[in-house]
């Protein structure tokens, strides 16, 4: 009984989403966001967004050539410009949880309200050839923390960065919509060691983890000769929040082309290649401390993707991408040793309004070995930009992880929240 | 580790901006482009201009689906910002102009960072995918007469707005100008896409009309390809004037005029 009344609140959520957006459709506003680079080039988010925060065709480019428009030399700014180009973006959501172990018939429910702190965004040039970016978070929580900066020396169809940035992988979440994680992308092996309850797991915070911002040295650029654009990224990392220095290292390439396959409608494919090694420190559950000494984890990422527009309308948007990642050397649920994940997912993303009203769905799966963990995600959302500067969205999730006799445990998300920017 | 990655970064930040200060370049405008320059700057209208207005320029590009205002479709050599009558082609300045500033409130960002010899093989460019350019009867263009220009004044205003009700501006921009008259709704270009009149009270809402004379520009020439006609040798060149320095007033809310009234429409 208990589970189908979960069932009906989760029924009724989706339907004050739909009614929510559904009535503000009616509402037709004109609609210009301001955020960091639109103020920057006084124009709409539209120029580089499909809707924030995925990117369009042209925002690909202008992040593929260092945040700028290709071939531009900006000036110098004087000294009261600099201040300029300071953006800020909030994001407060409700997020209800409904969660089922299907061993034990546990339900748990959860509701919270989440601000994901303030972020406040800066970028600008220092001349022609160099230029910054930078994302401090404000969080009533965690206080203030550096979420990225770096600097850009741009130098044709190459640049070179050096800061805390996140690398541009083939598909970052920029490149479509909703809030949940990749379920591949955000793939962290400790996290999921811990799902066997056996044991203790090894780790700490000395991970390398794509989706977060690393320290890192890159180059990478935008060649427009070869068919219609080519994007490559090399660079060298330094782990994550909170890591040694010392102790994480990884190499990361990236490269995809894209060609205009009919109709002025793209089509990408490429891969991305990221290894390293890190210093792992064991947990001493006797004395409940970590071990100074440790051992080493070669770890490598490897991925690639496809992404294409259909060439009729031009307004449906589908990418796809598979990735293997592996570590030779941690705890896996039984015993130290190699841990081996496979995953991918599967996006389509639907213009049903211009400018306006976005819908969008996607498959996640993921398989991790050694743990014979299975996890399968679906996510279906709408976003509506309801006023300059605003954005509503909903999503719904659904997720369910399973380990043979051990862990089937299924649970639904649904988010309502907003975005602004300015 | 934290404080000290910013202090540094802080420190290399400062260094660097010296550094990028001492090698900032010139921008000499060049008096004629050779053709290499036109097929590297092809190469460029293909990287940048084409995801919105198409390879071929007939405004097809892949941004064009997600766009209110549809990105020009230059094979037709119908363009909406000129200084030359409504029909005729628009003026290489013109085109340039437009390139650099970009229209605000729309997704036609400002290339203002491109340097004079890029503009001007834009321009080149955007004139090869209509066969009007090329053809001698187009030629020569004629650009509007902007007569004796009439200071921003009282008088003005208030004469401006009796020609706003006069004309029937208000039947498309409304009675406050906010774009929401009787015949607003429905509305379409000539290639059949929605478009809404400007809401004249929103700067941010009007292109090239940061002055009254850029108004004046507008009502002169129309907006080809839109329902905005021109009003050039339809009244004369003094009305234009007030009414420029009328709707100039509504954006600015100077507060010179008295809201119109339901019965003054009639």
């Amino acid at each position: 009984m208990k589970y189908r009344l979960q069932n009906t609140s989760v029924f009724c959520f989706s339907s004050l989403l739909v009614v929510l957006i559904l009535s503000c459709t009616v509402i037709t506003p004109r609609a210009g966001a301001i955020p960091l680079f639109a103020r920057k080039y006084k124009t709409t988010c539209f120029t580089c967004h499909v809707s924030e925060p995925m990117l369009n065709e042209f925002g690909r480019r202008f992040q593929a050539n260092g945040y700028r428009i290709a071939n531009s030399e900006p000036k110098t700014p004087t000294w009261d410009q600099l201040p300029i180009v300071l953006a800020f973006a909030v994001t407060p959501s409700v997020i209800y949880a409904h969660s089922r172990d299907n061993i034990t018939n546990e339900v748990t429910d959860s509701r919270n309200f989440s601000t994901y702190g303030v972020d406040m965004l800066t970028a600008g040039d220092f001349g022609s050839r160099l230029s910054w970016y930078g994302d401090v978070t404000v969080d009533p929580k965690e206080g203030a923390g550096l979420e990225s900066l770096f600097l850009i020396y741009h130098a044709g169809a190459i640049n070179f960065t050096l800061g805390k940035q996140i690398l541009r992988t083939l598909f970052p979440i920029q490149f479509t919509l909703g809030t949940t994680d990749y379920l591949a992308q955000s793939y962290e092996p400790f996290a999921d060691g811990s799902l066997t309850n056996k044991g203790v797991p090894i780790g700490g915070t000395n991970t390398l983890l794509l989706e977060k911002a690393s320290y890192a040295v890159s180059a990478f650029g935008w060649v427009p000769d070869i068919l219609n654009g080519f994007r490559y990224e090399l660079a060298f990392t330094s782990g994550n929040d909170g890591v040694d220095l010392n102790d994480a290292h990884a190499l990361f390439l990236s490269a995809d082309q894209t060609i205009y396959y009919a109709n002025n409608a793209p089509f990408k494919v490429g891969l991305w290649y990221y290894a390293g090694k890190q210093r792992l420190y064991d947990f001493d559950s006797t004395n409940a401390v970590w071990n100074s000494d440790g051992h080493d984890n070669l770890l490598w990422r490897f991925g690639i993707g496809a992404d294409i527009y259909d060439p009729w309308v031009k307004k449906i948007n589908l990418t796809g991408q598979y990735m293997i990642a592996n570590d030779d050397n941690i705890y896996n649920g039984s015993s130290f040793g190699q841990q081996r994940m496979t995953g991918s997912f599967l996006s389509l993303t639907a213009i049903l309004l211009p400018e306006k009203v976005y819908t969008y769905g996607r498959w996640d799966h993921k398989e991790v070995n050694e743990l014979k963990l299975t996890d399968t995600q679906w996510t279906v959302g709408l976003k509506y930009h309801f006023v300059p500067n605003v954005f509503l969205f909903g999503e719904l999730a659904f997720d369910n992880q399973k380990i043979p006799n051990r862990l089937d445990k299924s649970t639904t998300t649904l988010s309502i929240g907003t975005l602004i920017a300015y | 580790m934290e404080k000290y990655s910013i202090g540094l970064a802080l420190v290399i930040t400062a260094s660097l901006f010296s550094l990028g200060w001492i090698l900032m370049g010139s921008d000499d405008t060049p008096e004629k482009a050779d053709p290499a320059t036109l097929a590297k700057e092809k190469a460029l209208f293909d990287d940048i201009c084409a995801t919105c207005h198409g390879i071929n320029g007939n405004g097809d590009g892949v941004l064009a689906a997600n766009l209110q205002t549809k990105p020009r479709n230059f094979t037709t050599g119908i363009f909406k910002f000129r200084s030359t009558l409504s029909g005729q082609l628009p003026t290489d300045e013109d085109l340039s102009i437009t390139i650099k500033s970009g229209t605000h409130s729309t997704a036609m960002t400002t290339f203002e960072t491109f340097s004079p010899e890029q503009i001007w093989a834009l321009v080149q460019c955007v004139k090869t995918f209509s066969p009007r350019f090329s053809d001698p009867n187009e030629y020569p263009l004629k650009t509007i007469s902007y007569g004796n220009e009439i200071p921003f004044t009282r008088e003005s205003i208030a004469k401006g707005r009796k020609a706003y009700v006069e004309m029937q501006c208000n039947k498309c921009h409304g009675d406050a100008g906010e774009g929401n008259g009787s015949s607003a709704d429905g509305m379409a270009d000539n290639w059949g896409d929605p478009i809404q009149p400007s809401d004249l009270t929103n700067p941010s809402n009007l292109k090239f009309a940061t002055s009254p004379a850029e108004i004046f520009r507008t009502l002169a020439t129309g907006l080809d390809g839109t329902p905005m006609p021109s009003y050039s040798g339809a009244i004369p060149d003094s009305a234009m004037w007030y009414l420029a320095n009328y709707v100039y007033s509504l954006q600015t809310h100077q507060g010179y005029y008295e809201p119109i009234k339901p019965e003054e429409t009639e």
